[in-house]
Parts: C-alpha cells; structure tokens; sequence
C-alpha cells in the first residue's frame, strides 16, 4: 500500500485513520479539542456521511443504528459530552454492535477549554468497554485504525480517549489510501439482544460482555502498541501524551528506567503489567487525568502479590490537578532516582516581567452581536429599576460566556449545555420572581428545548435571550440545525427556533437585531413585565464569517471636537477596537479591526461617534 | 541536530497559528521531526495566544519547555514579555514593535509598558537579544495588514543559528498561500528580511 508523509494535526490523523478504516458514517458534536476530526472527515470524503448532531447522546444513538446495521461509524465530542452520551452508552455495550463503532472523547487536561478535567477513561469501566489511548499523531492514526477492527472482532464499542496534546500536536504522519467497504446496511431483528426490556436478555449479554472483555484482556497481553524499552532497575509505566515527556527527560537524565508503554488502559493487560513489576526495584506511572493506570496497575500488584513501591498522582509524586509538562515529569523522574531535582526557580527577571505584562483575557470580538444582547439587558433591568446585580442572570455554553468579563459582568453562571434555562426555571420556583436565561442557538437545540417544554407546562415565570448568532460560534463555526446548513454539502432543512419556541406554547415570542439596541432593550422590558415564559430571540449573524465573506460596511470615525474623552464607550461596551489616546486625551477607532456594527455610536451621550455618510 | 525550539505568542486574530503551521511545514519539507503545538478554541478572541513549533532529532512531545527556547516570535510587544520563562540563557527575541492594547487597558484597570520598558526587561535584565520593529507597517508597505505574521518569519530566517534557509521557507509560503495573494506575501517576506538585517548590522 502506498505511503504518504504529511504534516498533520492529531485530529487530523485520526481522520485519515477513520477514512483508511473504511467509515460509512461519522458525527458527533462540536467540542474543543475534538471538532476538526469530523470537519476533516467532512473535507476529504464527501461521500462519508459526516455530519454534526444536535447533541452528543443523539450522535451516539444514530451511530449505533448505523453500526447495528454493519456499517463502521465514529462518533466523536469533548470530554463533558460523553456525560450526555452516557445513557445510549451503557445500553449500547450490552447490545453490541456489529459494525465496527468507535467512540472518540477528546478529554482536556488543563483544562484549556473546558468545565471540568474529568478522566472519561472511567467510562470503560462502567460500561465495561475497552479503552484505547494514543501518544502522539501518528499513533492515533494507527491506533484508530486498530480500534475499528477490535470493535468488530468482538463486536463491542469502543472508547477512544486523546487530550487537548494529542489532538492538536500537529506532527510528521505517514498516511495510507482511503478504504472503500461498499457495505449493504443490514439489521437482524434479535430480541435478546437489542431490546433491553427483556431482563433474561440483559443477564445474559451482561455476561457476554464480561467475557468479551477477558478476550480483550488477553489480546491486550501482546499486543504492538503496547511494548517495553530500556532496561534500568527503575520502572516507568506510561501512557498517552506523557510518553513524550519521558522519552525527553530520559535523553537527558540515564538509564536507570526501563518503560512499560501502554496504549490500552482498560482492560489493563494482566500478565505484561506483572512481570514488569517483578522486572523492576520500583515504578512510577505517568498519565494525564486522574490516576486511572495507576489504580488499575495497584490491583494487579495486590493480585499477584507484588510489594515493590508504586508511584504516581495518589502518592503526590505527580500532580492529580492540571495536565503534565515536561518540566513536571523530569522533577518526578529525579526524585525517584533519588536526586534532589534542581527545582526550577523562577529568576526574579521572569517575575518582573509577568508583572509589568497587563493581563489579556479572550474577549467578545469586535461587532459581536452578543455585545449589543447584554448591553441592552443590563440598561433594560437597570432602567426598570433593579439595581446592578440584583437579578440573576444565567449564562449558558458558548461565547456568549465571555460576558461574564468586564465591562459587561453580565451572567452569575455557565453550568453546562442548556441549564441557563433550567437553573432559572428553579431559581423562578425558589424565588417566586422572573428569572433571566441567556443561551445561544446551537446551545439551545442541543439541550435548551426540555426546559423550555417544563417552563412553559409549569407557567414558569423566565425570560429566555435566545442569543442566535446563526452558528456554533465558539468551536469554530459549525452548522446546526436552525442554520439548515450541512458540513458536507448536503441538502438539509433549516429549524426556526421561532416556530418552535411558539410551538412549545410560549405566549410571549420576540424577534429583535441586538445591533439595534432600543429595539433590543424595550422588548427586554416588555417580557419582564409580562408573567410567565417569555422568549426574545436576538437574531443576528456571528461577525467572523460575516468578514471571512468581505462584508463589511461603512466603518464610524470619532468626532474629536465632540469626543470628551469620557470613555463611556470603552466602559459600556469593552470592544478592543475602541483605544483611549492618552495624549489626546480622546477615544480612536482602530479602523484595523472595527466591524462598523454601530453599538458604540448609539451609546456615546456627546454623539460624537459617526459614519462617514452621516458626516 | 537535537532541537530547535520556537515560541510564537500574539493576540488572537493576528495569524500566530497560521505561523506556526508555516514554520512547521518548512521544518518537515527539509526532512525534520517536527511538532506543532497549539491550543484552540479561544484563540480568535483577542486573547493571548501561543504556539510551539519544535524540530530536530530529540523532539517528542509539542511544549516547548521552559527555559528552553532558541527564539520567542512575538506578534505584539507584551505577548513577549508574558512568555519569556520559556527563553533559553542568550536566546533570541524578534518582536512586532505595534501595541494591541488590551480592553483593561482602554478601560483604565491595567497599564500598558512602555517599549523602553519592555526593552529594559529582555536586553538588561533577562540578558536577551531583542529585535523589535514595526511588523504591522511593513506588512501594510507590502500590501496588507494580514501579511504581518509573513514579515516576521522574513525576519526570524536572518536569525543567527535558524536552521531554515530563508529561500526554503520563502517557497513554503508561496506554496502555502492562495494565488492571489503570493505577490503580497513575497513582498512581505523580503522586507522582514531586510529590517532584520539592518537591526542584525548584516
């Protein structure tokens, strides 16, 4: 078979991986660090149904009706999404598949974008199913590729666990052709086995997985991607990203350490992890997560009656908080070795120049229509009387979350996917007052409708800002359902969230364009008042593709001999294109990177902010 | 060669991953182990954002570590001094002289340094080399703003001890760019290159 260098990121790799494994199918929903494996899939091979769900439990659902029927699919989401998907989950190993399924969970250590560091490898041992884990790019390109015939071999899923250094490490990766299977999707009715109401059929295939799961265990035993190096008196057992700092601090300390590389955290391989505890004095695991292999690597010692010490996160030699680093690793490495690590101190010109460096926190975009949304919220309550921080304001999964910075200081939570609207339909019981929830669109199909459906059974009193920005924002802009649009080119159909939302029984429906902030905010006075759930819907498109397309128009200029230099424009609205010139003692307009969407000239009370057509 | 590691650090929007993607594909064009490192998800938001591009023999994971790095590529002047633990003893700084001011600035609750500020930290008190001009005006010289982060490795190809030829990595970005805008980034490039070599006395 041909062979093909290329430079790719992780994501990309597995995407290649999944197309060399010949999938029919794929899905999943946006997440960092997980999004550009279907978008990848997506732009090689139009031919692979490679599409976004609304949400991670629907995805997986699809994805096992597919592989019920034999075709290969993968299914792929961020860390948290894979608590959305537990449900199909758990229900889904007992059954089986009979197409080869992959479940791909991108976990993020760190974190560097996500609500929690949970370890999803946890999942496997739930749901007993195998859990696979790859070190760098082209191992997750060859990896995959093995996850997808173990899963049909065995006819189970299979969980396919990176972190944020795996999928967006990009690297050198050496790449096969696409795979063609041509399969005709077939499904066979089997009682026992596909419908859980049967507690004869649930017995039985509980067992079927257990003992699947051994057959697994012993196949892990020898397997390629699991393997020893070096022959120090000292063992290291890794897995995943930490592999690499291992490899580096070891070109730098000696050769006392011997590695256990495994790419198979469960089911743990029994016999290879004893015999290299007996091989070895002492050993420390390295993993990113939490001490999953290290518990599993502590009950095969205890089994086998191996007393030697084993390291790791539950005995501090590692940090059970943050991802690992480099610098991490090597200190771990020497204090085994009994070398007091020359603890890197921070040289007193590192300090110094941390702090002359003003902090720079990720903000909303210039022209982001969510700006106008929460400055029309915030004057509207203000104006109706409550004072700053005195309602609740929930926030949801999104962009939309950086409200949370000043100047606008807006939301009191982001919990997780559509709970803006839960969180205020309790808070509305609680407190007996209406309660505001703002939520983005991709947020809102994704989870946002159940509450929805109980505030308005329930006459709840809540207002809920529907921000519709008319895509998935933050992940990088992929298509949803109230888009229409489709990732691959397909002919799909547009949801509009004002039907549903007047569908679902909401008496008090408002369209508005949060650019206008007038419009905006005398309908967010209009819904308070009203009792009962009332909807506003700020439909305005996400300025990013509006720019990637060259649409913009007229950019405002200030008029200095207006401009006072009060900064109001600044403290409302915090859009980086507006710069206080300290000299001047007046506010520019960085023609750079302003939008024109015209949100400070409707705040400036000199209105000294104009358009050139109005000059 | 063991290594080569690169940190590049900007504002989100400024084109530091496209950067380091280029830089990447230079490396692995001339016969490299190469590693790219990078976080998303946030990096359009005029947030601080950085990157690792790391080749050579003893390369494995994508963080550079600290201490460790050849040559901090900074796209604004701040976004070097947040991240200069990560420089080598005797390393090398190039820098966008052009501010991007952050909100809290603007806003008045931080203050923005000077460049003699700045300056002092990396020449006098982490001992540095520093080569710091106005990418963005080049970049504008050239043709567009956009081609800033193009200057900026015209320039880092004149560095002492950079690996890469600076026709290689000239070609990799006429590769890498769409058609119509190869003349614009070729401009670029070269004036990287020459005010680098005036500030290197080449």
């Amino acid at each position: 078979m041909e062979k093909t260098q290329k430079l790719l990121m992780g994501n990309e790799a597995i995407a290649y991986g999944a197309l060399e494994s010949g999938i029919a199918f794929a899905t999943g929903y946006p997440g960092t660090p997980s999004t550009e494996i279907i978008e990848t899939i997506a732009s090689l091979d139009k031919s692979v149904f490679a599409e976004w769900a609304p949400n991670e439990k629907v995805a997986l659902e699809e994805a096992a009706g597919v592989a019920y029927a034999g075709l290969r699919t993968l299914v792929t989401m961020k860390c948290v999404g894979l608590n959305v998907a537990a449900d199909p989950l758990m229900s889904l190993a007992y059954s089986g598949v009979e197409g080869g399924l992959v479940i791909l969970v991108a976990d993020d250590p760190g974190p560097h974008t996500s609500q929690t560091e949970q370890d999803d490898r946890y999942y496997g041992k739930i749901a007993l199913l195998p859990v696979l884990e790859p070190y760098d790019p082209q191992e997750a390109h060859d990896l995959i590729k093995y996850a997808f015939e173990l899963s049909e071999r065995y006819k189970v899923p299979v969980i396919f666990r990176t972190t944020t250094r795996v999928n967006h490490t990009t690297a050198n990766v050496e790449v096969g052709e696409f795979l063609k299977l041509n399969r005709e999707a077939k499904f066979e009715k089997d009682i026992l086995r596909y419908v859980r109401a049967s507690m004869k059929g649930n017995l039985q295939r509980h067992k079927w997985l257990n003992e699947t799961l051994e057959k697994i265990r012993e196949e892990f035993e020898s397997l390629n991607f699991n393997w020893i190096e070096g022959k120090g008196k000292y063992g290291i057992i890794t897995v995943g990203a930490p592999y690499n700092y291992v490899k580096e601090a070891l070109a730098k300390i000696n050769d006392n350490f011997k590695i256990l590389k495994l790419s198979t955290p469960h089911p743990m391989p029994k016999k290879l992890v004893a015999e290299f505890l007996k091989s070895v004095e002492k050993v420390i695991v390295v993993e990113d997560g939490a001490s999953f292999v290290e518990e599993e690597v502590k009950v095969i010692a205890q089994e086998e009656a191996i007393s030697i010490p084993i390291y790791g996160k539950r005995t501090k030699h590692l940090p059970v908080e943050g991802e690992l680093t480099p610098k991490i690793v090597r200190e771990a490495l020497l204090k085994l070795l009994g070398e007091e690590a020359k603890a890197y101190q921070k040289p007193r010109e590192v300090e110094e120049a941390e702090k002359l460096a003003p902090q720079r926190p990720p903000t909303m975009c210039p022209g982001c229509p969510h700006r106008g949304s929460y400055r029309a919220l915030l004057d509207a309550l203000r104006e109706l009387g409550y004072k700053r921080d005195e309602l609740p304001i929930h926030g949801d999964i999104g962009c939309y979350a950086l409200s949370l910075l000043p100047p606008l200081e807006a939301i009191w939570t982001e919990f997780v996917m559509g709970a803006s609207i839960s969180l205020a339909n309790g808070q509305s019981i609680a407190m007996n007052k209406k309660i505001v929830a703002t939520i983005g669109d991709s947020t809102f199909f994704h989870n946002g409708i159940p509450p929805l459906v109980d505030a308005v059974y329930k006459n709840l009193d809540v207002l809920v800002l529907i921000l519709d920005n008319r895509t998935t924002a933050m992940t990088g802009h992929q298509p949803h359902p109230g888009t229409g649009q489709s990732e691959t080119g397909r002919q799909f159909n547009e949801i509009d969230i004002e039907s549903v939302v007047k569908g679902l029984g909401v008496k008090f429906v408002k369209t508005v364009d949060p650019y206008n902030l007038k419009e905006t905010k005398e309908a967010i006075k209009e819904a308070m008042q009203f009792k009962g759930p009332a909807v506003i819907i700020a439909k305005r498109e996400c300025i990013i593709p509006v720019l990637r397309r060259g649409e913009i128009g007229e950019i405002p200029k200030v008029v200095e001999e207006k401009c006072t230099g009060c900064k109001a424009c600044i403290s409302l609205t915090g859009c980086p294109a507006l710069v206080y010139d300290t000299e001047k003692k007046k506010v520019m307009i960085d023609p750079l990177i302003c939008t024109g969407c015209g949100i400070c000239n409707q705040l400036c009370p000199f209105n000294a902010i104009k358009f050139p057509s109005e000059l | 060669m063991k290594d080569y590691n690169i940190v590049i650090t900007g504002v989100g929007g400024q084109g530091v991953l496209t950067a380091s993607q280029i830089l990447g594909w230079a490396a692995l064009r001339a016969g490299y182990k190469v590693r790219v490192g990078e976080v998303h998800g946030m990096s359009q938001r005029f947030g601080s954002v950085i990157a690792y591009v790391r080749f050579g023999e003893d390369v494995y994971g994508a963080m550079v570590p600290e201490g460790k790095a050849d040559v901090i590529m900074a796209f604004e002047p701040v976004e070097a001094l947040r991240y200069i633990n990560y420089l080598k003893e005797g390393g090398l700084v190039i820098a966008n002289s052009k501010p991007i001011p952050p909100v809290q600035v603007s806003m008045g609750l931080a203050k923005y340094p000077s460049m003699e500020e700045i300056r002092n930290i990396i020449e006098n008190e982490f001992k540095a080399k520093l080569i710091a001009f106005d990418a963005e005006e080049l970049a504008i010289k050239a043709g567009h703003a956009i081609t800033t982060n193009t200057v900026l490795i015209g320039a880092l190809t004149q560095t002492p001890e950079f690996p890469l030829s600076a026709e290689h990595v000239k070609e990799v970005i006429r590769l890498s760019v769409p058609p119509k805008a190869v003349e614009v980034n070729m401009k670029a490039f070269d004036l990287g290159v020459q005010a680098a070599r005036e500030l290197l006395g080449l």
